[in-house]
């Protein structure tokens, strides 16, 4: 009886982590969509000389290939949802494992999500196959200390990547590509679904820039230094409602000013840009521009980036 | 606490080590505190309606069995039967005939808000009806102690939300020293792992398509409505049998055997066949408690019909208080009397399995739009589309829209996969096989078991019935 039941144990067990192998090698065989992106992130050797990084703000409005052909720059868009600004400098260490140190950095800062706290990491089962990297490892489990058991037990991992993980990983498998997949080049992710729901709702609240995001700031800007790669802060247009939202927007844009003026760090500012900010046609939602907005958002942070440069 | 939350798998193991360790004298004392730690888990306070209804039953059983005057016995009867349908009433039906009232009879109206149903309250209650009927009926006598009686009602696998498990049934185990050897791992495994199979994986992912389509009826043509009903049978079988069979399952780590709730209602022919297949427990009840209270079949010939239609009207308020639960109700009562009327017509009647199948799947998918349907105003819209703007070319744009293709393709299999399991156990079609006991079939459930986590959904959805 006992030999049965440790027999049905081990064949379960087994098959647990050979569905969890499965899975994870499916998703890293992706050659297009945002799986693809993660695998260049992640796990392969790159040489770009810039980077976009941020949250999917930074991953919708910097369209890389517009941008390097403006300004001569070779950029992948490293901008992953989600991302507070502790996140984005783990992502920057994870990337550098295998990759060659940027020599410029667009660092998207959203006002918005300043004030949040990160204890847990969005879309997280997005990065399971990944955590081979010892750096993405590390630095998640600090914040999720659940990323432990989600790289070792399949029985707790494959409940949270699931049903969702399937799809991706069997075109994986079959070299194929999914809806969204065409989406994606170079990182950055040409938005230009719109559906029938409105997302324009607001809800006014007092924003601050709480002490995590002030502390991995300051770490991704001395790590710039550090490497002499040159750091520019970003602020991309948010639609006009979002602009009501936050109640003391001014002040926290001020306070970003004030951080990259005592470190000597361009900021391009285009979160009211009235050219943008006032077009419901150029956004999804308050805070995520369609391809339409992101063009031209691109060419102003290019042009900004060449007078800069220059 | 649910079956499919994490605390339940803490819990568990807890009252199944401390169960057994205990001197037999003691077991049933600590499954009582257990069941309503499960039950205070949901809402402290309806524990105190548990216990107070429970022990009410109690006493008054006590008095009915030491009574020898008729007159005094039906009066306790009464005060029983009061009692635990005016809990009933109140917290089921008090806010909708309220309301009701006012809509009719007032111009401006103050409608009252949905007040928290307790869970479960009508298993247990009607758990707790029938022994106090029973002992009326001299069926038994009130010689229980007070902890086996509140243990009967409310022990914790079926108390939520059933099997509704008769006294004859439950207490003769409740009784006796059970030994730990003697437990059935075999069937505890085999009907928890299938029933979480069902519940996680097979209702709860049909769940995601079947509820964006009855929330916003007006916005799909009648074939998507059609194929969100046919997926509601589905769904509402694989939730209701799948908590049957984890309470089962559960109940046998405790030596407890449960009574069957569901015989594979979805393979039925007939109206007929389908409610002694269907919901057992609770079918039985009807019967035993409802239609022969009403005199059953020893009254006149309109009369019985109209005591079997009751018992359906009365069984679609059962499940709660909206018009399309009476509808639900109406339409079994009257398709129950139809058949009825035929097979004394035609008593060698007999339409081939299929067709038979086919009208059953096809009055059931209706009947459940009813059930399903928000409103009075939804169902008219279903039914009309349905019946007139059809439209199949829609359905996959349509489907499309509410979820992926994958995971259509992927519900679409687990539906089958339900069915081939079902047609099995139906028809015994596998067992023929050499190796099948030893072989195939543990490798099945281990293959169900590791699919419970790769497909389940682990939101911890509560069962549809616990509502009721």
């Amino acid at each position: 009886m006992i030999k049965k039941i440790l027999l049905y144990a081990l064949l379960a067990v087994t098959l647990g982590y050979g569905l969890q192998w499965l899975i994870a090698e499916g998703l890293r065989k992706n050659k297009k969509g945002v799986y693809e992106k993660y695998n260049r992130l992640f796990l392969e050797k790159n040489a770009y000389n810039a980077l976009i990084l941020g949250s999917s703000r930074a991953e919708m409005h910097v369209d890389v290939s517009l941008l390097d052909s403006l300004t001569g720059l070779n950029t992948f868009n490293a901008g992953v949802s989600g991302a507070t600004t502790r996140m984005a400098y783990t992502v920057l260490k994870s990337y550098l494992v295998s990759s060659e140190m940027p020599k410029v950095i667009f660092f998207e800062c959203d006002f918005h999500i300043s004030h949040l706290k990160t204890d847990t990491i969005f879309n997280f089962s997005r990065y399971f196959p990944y955590l081979s990297n010892p750096v993405l490892y590390d630095g998640f489990k600090k914040i999720d200390p659940r990323f432990c058991q989600f790289k070792y037990n399949p029985f707790y991992s494959l409940p949270y990547s699931g049903i969702n993980a399937i799809s991706p990983a069997l075109h994986g498998w079959l070299g194929k590509s999914g809806n969204y997949d065409d989406f994606y080049k170079n990182g950055f992710f040409k938005n230009t679904v719109i559906d029938t729901y409105d997302h324009f709702n607001t809800k006014t609240y007092y924003g601050y820039i709480n002490k995590e995001t002030q502390q991995y700031l300051d770490s991704i800007m001395l790590f710039c230094k550090t490497n002499a790669c040159k750091l520019i802060f970003t602020m991309s247009p948010a639609y006009k409602n979002a602009q009501k939202e936050v109640l003391n927007k001014d002040r926290i844009i001020e306070h970003y000013k004030n951080i990259a003026f005592i470190n000597h760090i361009p900021i391009l500012d285009y979160s009211g840009d009235t050219a943008i900010i006032g077009h419901k046609e150029y956004f999804e939602d308050n805070y995520h521009m369609l391809y339409r907005g992101a063009r031209i958002y691109t060419q102003k942070i290019a042009s900004d980036f060449n007078n800069i440069a220059r | 606490m649910l079956f499919n939350s994490l605390i339940f798998l803490i819990f568990l193991p807890c009252v199944f080590v401390i169960y057994w360790l205990l001197k037999p004298t003691w077991r049933n004392l600590f499954l009582l505190i257990a069941s309503y730690y499960f039950y205070f888990s949901y809402n402290p306070l309806f524990l105190l309606l548990l216990i107070g209804t429970s022990a009410l039953d109690y006493y008054i059983a006590k008095l009915i069995s030491q009574s020898q005057n008729q007159k005094t016995r039906k009066a306790f009867l009464l005060c029983s039967l009061i009692a635990n349908i005016g809990v009933l009433f109140i917290f089921k039906y008090f806010i909708f005939f309220y309301n009701t009232g006012l809509s009719l009879f007032s111009g401006n109206p103050h409608f009252l808000s949905n007040i928290i149903i307790p869970a479960g309250l009508s298993f247990y209650t009607f758990q707790s009806i029938s022994y106090t009927i029973d002992v009326y009926r001299n069926k038994y006598k009130a010689d229980d102690t007070l902890t086996d009686f509140l243990l009967y009602v409310s022990f914790f696998p079926h108390m939520v939300a059933g099997p509704i498990v008769r006294y004859n049934s439950l207490m003769p185990q409740l009784k006796i020293v059970q030994y730990v050897q003697a437990i059935d791992w075999g069937a505890f495994v085999k009907l928890t792992v299938w029933g979480y199979f069902k519940k996680m994986v097979i209702a709860d992912n049909l769940s995601s398509i079947v509820t964006p389509v009855f929330n916003d009826v007006d916005h799909y043509s009648g074939s998507t409505l059609l194929v969100a009903g046919l997926l509601f049978v589905v769904q509402v079988y694989a939730d209701f049998s799948g908590y049957s069979d984890i309470a089962t399952g559960v109940a046998k780590l405790f030596g407890i055997n449960l009574s069957l709730n569901w015989r594979r209602p979805l393979f039925s022919k007939s109206l007929h066949e389908f409610w002694t297949r269907n919901h057992i427990s609770i079918t039985t009840w009807f019967r035993d408690y409802l239609y022969i209270g009403l005199g059953g079949n020893r009254v006149s010939y309109q009369r019985w019909l109209l005591n079997i239609f009751l018992v359906f009207l009365i069984s679609g308020l059962w499940h709660g208080a909206n018009f399309t639960f009476l509808v639900w109700g109406s339409m079994h009562g009257l398709f129950f009397i139809i058949e009825t009327l035929l097979f004394r017509k035609f008593p060698n009647l007999k339409a081939p399995k299929f067709i038979g199948w086919l009208y059953l799947m096809s009055f059931h998918t209706l009947s459940l739009i009813a059930f399903r349907a928000l409103s009075m105003h939804d169902l008219g819209h279903i039914y009309l589309k349905i019946f007139t703007l059809f439209n199949p070319g829609n359905l996959l744009t349509e489907l499309t829209q509410i979820t992926s293709l994958f995971f259509i393709t992927v519900c679409g299999l687990l539906t089958v996969l339900l069915f081939l399991k079902e047609a099995n156990e139906e028809y015994a079609i596998l067992n023929r096989i050499k190796g099948f006991e030893n072989i195939y079939k543990p490798a099945f459930f281990i293959l169900i078991l590791v699919s419970i986590f790769l497909l389940g959904n682990f939101n911890a959805n509560q069962f549809i019935y616990f509502q009721f």
